[in-house]
């Protein structure tokens, strides 16, 4: 569906560029898998404690900020080609 | 009426209209004879020998376009006037009509004295009989 | 202590504080510094608008009684700003290409510039807020009841009126800085820069009452962490399907409440500040929410079990007599309604008057033609006004009547789920082509209504009794009908229960109602505009030609975005046409820019109209949608579609050649058989009319009189009977007839049949055998005996036996019923066998004897609707004909 002189390999940078662009990605489905995982520990006997969850929610949470944080710290460093945006559509078959 | 007198063979398996048409042209002074078989129509033609031929389209056995072009073709009548009398309106009969050398046309019902001006018109041209 | 006098000076000191701000940041973004208040972090700051006075008071609440379940409140919207790259990056770069005013206004634009659409959001979204609003009303007027407890001496007369003053105060405040002007990008600095304050206020305040709480009343984090497990709430044990629920909605709600969208998507200056805000306001929430837990647990320990848990934030200061800190706390609290408040009447007002008001008064004016009469931009502002003031009015309304109740604060999610019902049309708006508006308006009223059975009319049922029957029976008395439990389900959390069937049903209804929808020109176009908003490079046109004069366009635009604005944009876009002066030439690019910077002030629907009264003609022209195919996407959908065009005509091609010779051989069919019926008619009519012609004229014997008379009234009746047989046959042809079943012995339908013919003074001699006659049939007796009247009739005609003899003969062969009819006549010729039953097969020589060659015809016809066949039978003298009636329905005899 892309025009056909979408170039299929790039050069480093924006070879990185897009990976980071996955990963930025994958962050939100990774955070939404670890917010459910709570839901399967303890047992109806034992339930899991409030302040050991509520601390590893934080975690991840802190985790998150963190991942978010490097990634578009590194994104902004490798050095942007003026029109990035082509490779930004989450269609895109070739990332 | 007009004066012409001639033999008229009227070539029609319709019993009734050859009645009224016989009834008619009699009461003009014409010598009319009638037939009602297409198979044997040229015999009778050749038999009679009439001026002039009023033909049915379609008769028992027989087309009337076939009678007429058989009697173009033949040796004994080919010049008679033959005024062709049709049941089917279509165009193309009166093509097909004209076709095979019917000297005049006319779709039924007629008006009787529109075939007896038509007798009486043709006969004038054949001009034998005047 | 602090009193109600204190506590009416430090409010109006923090607002006197915000009023101040906002007009600093107007005044700078005017002077165009505004650099520093557009920056990432003003933005992400601004997207706390979330965190409302709901969520700082009831936080804690919430936690109080359920313990960690508060936290999915956080952290949906956390999950959708983790994954801006999905949602909101598309949703910034669309409001943006688009220029979106609302998220009404964002589906009507996406829908086919449809106000039917933005008009219903707009409602769904008022109907949502409105007591959303009146839950912060009352969240400030408790949290100054919490100070009047400790220190009764302050009058409890004011506190009522609370309400009504921050109500007022705010509807100021909106007007003032949210329709100052008619902002082309609907931006707001001031309104922006004073919600970022609150932000940092409420956050700031929240945490101290934490610290205090972690630090100075409890011995620090680990002390707490003993504290949290020896408490009421130290076991996690939440409902699974409430976790996911409850995230979910409120990821939902993140996106799609109006306040939200208004600060994430309209007053976004930059794509990028989505980059920042992605990890900046994930860790905003986190701070807002790290110490809820901690509050909650020290608040159970220290006050009375009657204590509302939902004043905890600034009753456990005032408990520790840290006036100071509850002060801010307060101003914590004050900051959460008050931004809400404000970016919530703001962004309903520019709803209510560009979805609403506009089209209203636009189709008022539509009688004016070209020229758009009266300034538009004071009718705008004004209506904006208006509708803040009602909006707010609304809210304060709703709070007195509910009477403060604590079934307010149940509120908070039932407004989320309200507002989230536009999600199943906003996400189809942005990743599905297939969207319709009718199927938008499908999926958004059948989700607002359920919401409102199976949310709001329980929440109205516990303050009404009203409502009990319904809870109860279920609607119409319908158990399946219960608003908790609908078709029975009963297992699950009524909140739970009420997004499951609200989402499901919207989404199944959005999804049916655009798939058996065919979307408008200008819906495909659109689609295209959003789905593939990343691929975009320029916009297809919506406008081909142009009759309109850039003169008018100056004066309308002018009374929409202002003078300067509009000149200043006049004469850039003369300019890049290499032309000078303030009129550029009028072409399809210079009106789609015009129509989206107006767009920008007026809402998509209402720009679009506008441009249409000028410019003329509303509708997408061909080379539009052939511009749209040029895009590089739809070429290889247009080339798929070729193919299967081009298929379907071969397959078209081939049909017709199909239908052409078989509509050639019916035409010569048709050919034949109107000669035919032209010889039949005009016969009779050429001998009646030659006797009549000739009887006119008189001169005739009586004989003659007489015979060519009866000859005229035969020929007339031979005419009747051609015409009723014709008209039999037609009947039969078309398969028109209404078979008349019955029950009756052959040899009763043979007596009557042969009385009907026998009527003459005939010579045939009909032989029958009675016994084999009893035989039963059912089937239409009165037809049967038509094709039996046939039969004999054509014996007396056409036997030509000196002594004529039919022998009828019945017998019964498995199922079927067989009448031979046998004559002694001399039959008929081989050849002739196979034509006799076709219309007009006359007989060569039996013309005399009247019918006209349908009988035979008009038999096979009647037989066969009667399930059975007439064939002629060889191999006897005479002729012979063989009836044969299936009697699946016959009943034996005897």
């Amino acid at each position: 569906m892309k025009p056909p002189a979408k170039l299929l390999f790039l050069e480093r940078n924006t070879y990185r560029r897009r990976r980071i662009g996955d990963a930025i990605k994958m962050l939100p489905i990774l955070g939404v898998i670890l917010f459910l995982l709570p839901l399967l520990w303890g047992s109806r006997q034992e339930p899991a404690l409030t302040s050991i969850t509520g601390l590893y929610i934080f975690c991840v949470w802190g985790g998150l900020v963190i991942g978010l944080l490097v990634l578009t710290r590194l994104r902004g460093k490798s050095a942007a080609p003026p029109e990035s945006d082509s490779w930004t559509n989450p269609q895109d078959p070739t990332q | 009426m007009t004066g012409v007198q001639a033999k008229v063979l009227l070539i029609e398996d319709e019993p009734n209209i050859s009645e009224a048409l016989t009834f008619v042209l009699a009461r003009d002074g014409h010598d009319v004879r009638t037939h009602s078989d297409g198979l044997t129509a040229l015999d009778a033609i050749k038999d009679y020998g009439p001026d002039i031929i009023v033909l049915d389209v379609m008769l028992p056995n027989r087309s009337g376009f076939d009678i007429l072009a058989d009697l173009r073709a033949s040796d004994f009548a080919p010049q008679t006037p033959v005024l062709m009398l049709t049941a089917r309106g279509q165009k193309k009969d009166r093509d097909m009509a004209i076709d095979a050398g019917a000297s005049r046309f006319m779709t039924k019902p007629f008006a009787n004295d529109d075939v007896r001006q038509a007798i009486n018109a043709l006969l004038r041209q054949t001009g034998n009989h005047a | 202590m602090i009193n109600a006098n204190i506590l009416l000076v430090v409010s109006l000191a923090y607002v006197v504080l915000l009023f101040a701000v906002a007009f600093w940041a107007d005044r700078r973004a005017e002077a165009g510094r505004s650099t520093w208040l557009r920056s990432p972090l003003i933005y992400t700051l601004s997207l706390s608008v979330y965190c409302t006075a709901w969520t700082f008071y009831g936080a804690v609440g919430f936690a109080a009684r359920s313990g960690l379940e508060f936290i999915t409140i956080y952290l949906g919207p956390t999950l959708v700003v983790v994954g801006w790259w999905w949602i909101l990056r598309k949703l910034v770069r669309i409001g943006k290409a688009q220029r979106i005013t609302s998220i009404a206004d964002l589906l009507s634009s996406r829908y086919g510039k449809s106000n039917l659409v933005g008009a219903i959001v707009t409602i769904l979204a008022v109907v949502g807020t409105t007591p959303y609003i009146a839950l912060q009303l009352q969240s400030v007027t408790l949290s100054f009841e919490a100070f009047n407890q400790v220190s009764p001496a302050a009058s409890g007369g004011g506190v009522r009126n609370t309400a009504l003053w921050v109500a007022a105060g705010l509807a100021l405040f909106t007007i003032l800085f949210g329709t100052r002007n008619l902002d082309v990008n609907e931006r707001h600095h001031g309104v922006v820069t004073a919600i970022a304050i609150e932000a940092i206020v409420k956050l700031f305040a929240l945490i101290s009452v934490g610290v205090f709480v972690v630090w100075f009343v409890a011995d620090g984090p680990a002390d707490i962490q003993q504290r949290i497990d020896a408490s009421a709430i130290s076991q996690f044990d939440v409902d699974g399907s409430r976790w996911m629920g409850l995230t979910f909605l409120a990821a939902a709600a993140f996106i799609c409440l109006p306040r939200m969208f208004h600060v994430t998507v309209v007053e976004n200056e930059d794509e990028k500040n989505l980059e920042m805000a992605s990890w900046a306001f994930p860790l905003y929430l986190g701070a807002m929410s790290l110490f809820v837990i901690p509050i909650a647990v020290v608040g159970l320990e220290l006050l009375p079990a009657d204590a509302n848990p939902d004043l905890f934030v600034l009753t456990v200061p005032l408990s520790q007599g840290a006036d100071g800190l509850a002060l801010l706390s307060f101003l914590g609290g004050f900051s959460s309604a008050t931004s809400m408040v404000i970016v919530a009447a703001l962004a309903l007002a520019t709803m209510v008057s560009n979805n609403i008001v506009m089209p209203l008064y636009l189709r008022s004016r539509a009688g004016d033609g070209a020229t758009i009469s009266g300034d538009v931009r004071n009718v705008v502002l004004f209506s904006r006004r208006v509708a803040i003031v009602a909006i707010l009015t609304l809210g304060y309304l709703y709070y007195s009547v509910s009477g403060g109740s604590r079934a307010l604060s149940a509120i908070g999610l039932i407004s989320f789920a309200g507002v989230a019902q536009v999600l199943p049309a906003l996400l189809g708006a942005l990743f599905w082509r297939g969207g319709t508006r009718t199927g938008a308006a499908a999926g958004l009223i059948t989700g607002f209504t359920l919401w409102a059975f199976t949310l709001l009319l329980p929440n109205l049922a516990g303050q009404s009794a009203w409502f009990g029957p319904i809870m109860d029976n279920g609607l119409f008395g319908l158990a399946m009908l219960r608003p908790e439990a609908l078709l029975g389900v009963t297992a699950l959390d009524p909140l739970v229960h009420a997004i499951f069937w609200t989402m499901l049903l919207n989404t199944l209804a959005y999804i049916i109602g655009s798939v058996s929808s065919f979307p408008t020109p200008l819906e495909r176009l659109q689609s295209v505009e959003f789905v593939n908003a990343f691929d975009q490079q320029s916009s297809p046109k919506g406008w081909s030609q142009s009759r309109a004069e850039a003169e008018d366009l100056l004066v309308m635009a002018q009374r929409i975005i202002g003078g300067r604005e509009t000149q200043r944009l006049f004469a850039a876009q003369a300019q890049t046409q290499g032309k000078d002066g303030y009129l550029p030439d009028i072409t399809p690019a210079f009106i789609e820019t015009l129509e989206k910077r107006l767009a920008g002030s007026v809402g998509a629907a209402t720009a679009h109209a506008m441009m249409a009264q000028i410019v003329g003609g509303s509708s997408v022209s061909v080379e539009d949608l052939i511009a749209v195919a040029d895009e590089t996407a739809q070429m290889m959908e247009y080339s798929n579609q070729l193919e299967i065009k081009s298929t379907e005509l071969e397959r078209t091609a081939r049909q017709l050649r199909d239908a052409n010779q078989k509509l050639t051989a019916l035409s010569v069919q048709k050919d034949a058989f109107l000669s035919q019926i032209s010889h039949e008619l005009r016969t009779p009519m050429t001998s009646i009319r030659a006797f009549s012609e000739i009887l006119r004229e008189g001169e005739l014997s009586v004989f003659e009189q007489k015979r060519y008379s009866s000859i005229i009234h035969d020929e007339a009746r031979r005419l009747t009977r051609l015409l009723d047989d014709l008209l039999d046959l037609a009947v039969l042809e078309n398969g028109q007839v209404s078979l008349n079943i019955e029950v009756d012995a052959i040899g009763d339908i043979l007596d009557r049949s042969i009385a009907a013919v026998a009527k003459k003074d005939t010579k045939l001699d009909i032989k029958r055998r009675r016994i084999a006659e009893r035989i039963k049939v059912q089937t239409d007796v009165d037809r049967l005996s038509q094709v039996f009247i046939n039969l004999i009739a054509n014996a007396q005609k056409y036997c030509d036996a000196d002594a004529p003899v039919l022998h009828i003969e019945v017998s019964q062969v498995g199922a079927d019923v067989i009448v031979d009819f046998i004559d002694n006549g001399s039959g008929i010729d081989s050849p002739q066998q196979a034509v006799i039953f076709e219309k007009f097969s006359r007989l060569s020589d039996h013309q005399r004897a009247g019918g006209a060659g349908l009988g035979l015809a008009i038999c096979r016809e009647i037989v066969s609707k009667l399930g059975g066949t007439i064939r002629y039978l060889p191999g006897h003298d005479g002729a012979a004909f063989r009836v044969t009636v299936p009697k699946a329905l016959a009943l034996a005899a005897q």
